[in-house]
């Protein structure tokens, strides 16, 4: 295996994870077993110098008695000496390792010392048996956990790289790619399904946005052709008949340029608010303050029209928005009903609560068809049918959904008319 | 007037300095931002228009360089991104007006003049204002003309208000339609026009003479000649 590899093994995560796992379980094993060891050890000592407590009390009983000390055992020693020896338990190798391991009791007594001994080689040799038990089964332990652990690293990295590849291809732009982890309902799947999830959203968006730039692509193509073709006829008639470009001409060419900067003014403008952009400049609006500076401003347009605004203010809240883009919600709702309403007839523009809602009197939307208008405002295709119409509505709508209001379509008293109705949140009170 | 212009578009910037040379301005062009910057603070200029983006130092920093040195002279932004947020940040670096491309060159002038105004005639404190025999009362929010009491609903004594204010000078629809209705886009409908043509009914119809004139193809004027 080279570097490269065990690099690369090093930064699987699953990997990562089951090697300090074991290396956990490697430090608690030692502990455990170090901790056996040595409780069977001092067992072990402890039997071996009572043993020696007993002979010595024997020993100097006959000492004492002026008998002879009492022959050793098999693998056991008595000596009576001058010479000087450390008192107490001691362990010693009496030949530098060559011979089994003692264990002494020194007494001091007026006769000189009693040194009394016992082999524990016995006792060494169960631990040196129970050590290597204790190794073998460290070592096949951690070898089949280390391979188990191996084992379920490799699953889990198997499905990860499912997930890893899946989203290379979501990267390379195979947005309809659906990640197919099977297996288990794990939270491996749980992240699978929200990944799934986004792709599919990123996908509508991506479709939106296609719709909406060939959307802008007709909305200025329409007008620049106009433009293109009205000048070309011109210079035609200046280069081929001598006819001068008259005033109206260039008047009219400037006026259409100027609906063109318009119509691209509010694709941008659009596209700003279907991006939340606007949310910073929220304010505190006043329901019925607004209403009344939208009649203020409105009521003389519509009625030099022909038309009736009539305005009904019930028990209205405050909301939270951005003024401006109410004002252009509500402009944008008003001229809808004054080209679409009937000569002479009334327009209602009630708000109750923080509901907000606009009547006319027009041939309206039949029930049938008011979901497909919604629908197709949701599909950003309403720009479509020309003349600023579906630009505004689709208008109206981003600037509710930025607002977080509810755009509801429905018919008027007595099903006449069209009545477009937004209903704003209500506001938290702080 | 003297006036400072930063726009680096090879057809646009000689454009602008032609057409307001030919308004009877002095006009320096300058395609660079550090040479604007140069001369704005070593000269004096009655206003200052400069483009947003353009090569090297932009217009932004230059006014923000010329604010930090103090220098206030009104500051009209031309501009290709139209967007709000856009135009708050030039105002708050001390830019004074803006105005986005594509633009009439009408609108340009008009917006010059009312700023070159802001410098020469400070506001007065007073709330009263009077122009020809017209009076207002900014506090009261009363309007009398000849002596006779005029009822004027908000908008119409807001819009008497911009134009007294502004006598003399040139208001453009997209003007009045950010000074009293507070729009940053256009109604389709005719907002400003059916406003003003009732203020015209309420103040000069009685008195049967011309208060506020229209321009062609530019706006209204209130007085003057």
């Amino acid at each position: 295996m080279s570097l490269a590899e065990i690099r690369h093994i090093w930064r699987l995560s699953a990997v990562r994870q089951t090697l300090w796992l074991l290396v956990l379980f490697c430090m608690i094993s030692l502990l455990a077993w170090g901790g056996t060891y040595a409780l069977v050890w001092f067992e072990m000592t402890k039997a071996v110098d009572q043993r020696l407590s007993s002979r010595m009390e024997l020993a100097l009983a006959e000492l004492q008695a002026q008998r002879p000390l009492p022959k050793p055992g098999n693998g056991q020693t008595v000596l009576l000496t001058k010479d000087e020896w450390p008192l107490g338990f001691q362990s010693n190798d009496v030949a530098d390792g060559a011979g089994p391991d003692m264990r002494f009791l020194v007494r001091e007594t007026p006769q000189g010392n009693i040194v009394l001994g016992e082999s524990v080689e016995r006792e060494e040799n169960l631990r040196s048996i129970l050590a290597g038990g204790m190794q073998i089964t460290l070592l096949i332990t951690l070898i089949a956990s280390f391979a188990f652990s191996m084992a379920i690293a490799k699953r889990s990295q198997q499905r990860l790289d499912t997930i890893s590849k899946g989203l290379k291809e979501v990267a390379a732009g195979h947005l309809d790619k659906e990640i197919l982890l099977g297996g288990t309902d794990d939270d491996l799947g749980m992240l699978v399904e929200r990944i799934n999830d986004t792709t599919a959203r990123l996908a509508r968006t991506m479709q939106q946005i296609r719709v909406q730039s060939s959307n802008i692509a007709h909305d200025l193509r329409t007008p620049l052709a106009r433009l293109r073709a009205q000048l070309e006829s011109s210079l035609d008639s200046l280069a081929l008949k001598q006819q001068p470009v008259s005033q109206a001409t260039l008047e009219d060419a400037i006026a259409q340029i100027d609906d063109i900067a318009e119509i691209f003014d509010a694709l941008l403008r659009l596209a700003k608010i279907q991006n939340g952009e606007g949310r910073a400049r929220f304010e505190t609006v006043d329901l019925a303050e607004f209403v009344r500076e939208i009649a203020d401003t409105y009521g003389p347009v519509v009625s030099d029209a022909g038309q009736k605004l009539l305005v009904t203010i019930d028990d209205a809240n405050e909301i939270s928005g951005d003024p401006k883009l109410l004002m252009q919600l509500v402009a944008n709702l008003v001229q809808n009903a004054m080209r679409y309403g009937e000569k002479g007839q009334e327009i209602n523009l009630v708000v109750h609560a923080s509901k907000l809602s606009i009547t006319d009197k027009g041939p309206g939307i039949p029930p049938q068809d008011r979901a497909k208008v919604l629908q197709a405002l949701y599909q950003g295709e309403t720009t479509r049918n020309g003349n600023g119409y579906g630009l505004g509505l689709a208008m109206v709508k981003a600037i509710c959904d930025l607002h977080k209001a509810q755009l509801s379509l429905g018919s008027g008293p007595n099903e006449v008319g069209l009545t477009v109705a937004v209903q704003f949140p209500k506001q938290a009170h702080q | 007037m003297r006036l400072l212009v930063l726009e680096d578009d090879e057809k646009l910037g000689p454009w602008l300095q032609k057409g307001l040379r030919e308004s009877g301005h002095v006009v320096d062009l300058f395609i660079n931002g550090k040479d604007a910057l140069v001369a704005a603070m070593g000269q004096s200029y009655d206003v200052l228009i400069l483009d947003r983006m353009v090569q090297g130092l932009d217009g932004l920093s230059v006014l923000k360089a010329l604010r930090q040195a103090k220098v206030h002279v009104p500051t009209l932004f031309l501009t290709a991104l139209g967007d709000i947020d856009d135009r708050v940040e030039a105002l708050r670096a001390g830019g004074d007006d803006y105005l986005v491309k594509p633009y009439a060159f009408r609108e340009l002038e008009a917006r010059i003049e009312v700023l070159a105004r802001r410098l020469t005639e400070p506001e007065t404190a007073s709330s009263v204002l009077s122009a020809a025999d017209v009076t207002i009362d900014l506090y009261t929010r009363k309007c009398t003309r000849k002596g006779h009491k005029i009822d004027l609903n908000t908008k119409e004594f807001q819009l008497l208000e911009v134009f007294m204010k502004s006598k003399g000078r040139v208001q453009t629809r997209t003007m009045l339609l950010e000074q009293v209705w507070d729009m940053d886009f256009d109604p389709t409908t005719s907002v400003v026009e059916t406003h003003i043509s009732r203020l015209r009914s309420k103040i000069e119809k009685p008195f049967g003479d011309t208060l506020i004139r229209n321009i062609r193809g530019t706006g209204y004027v209130f007085g003057g000649d």
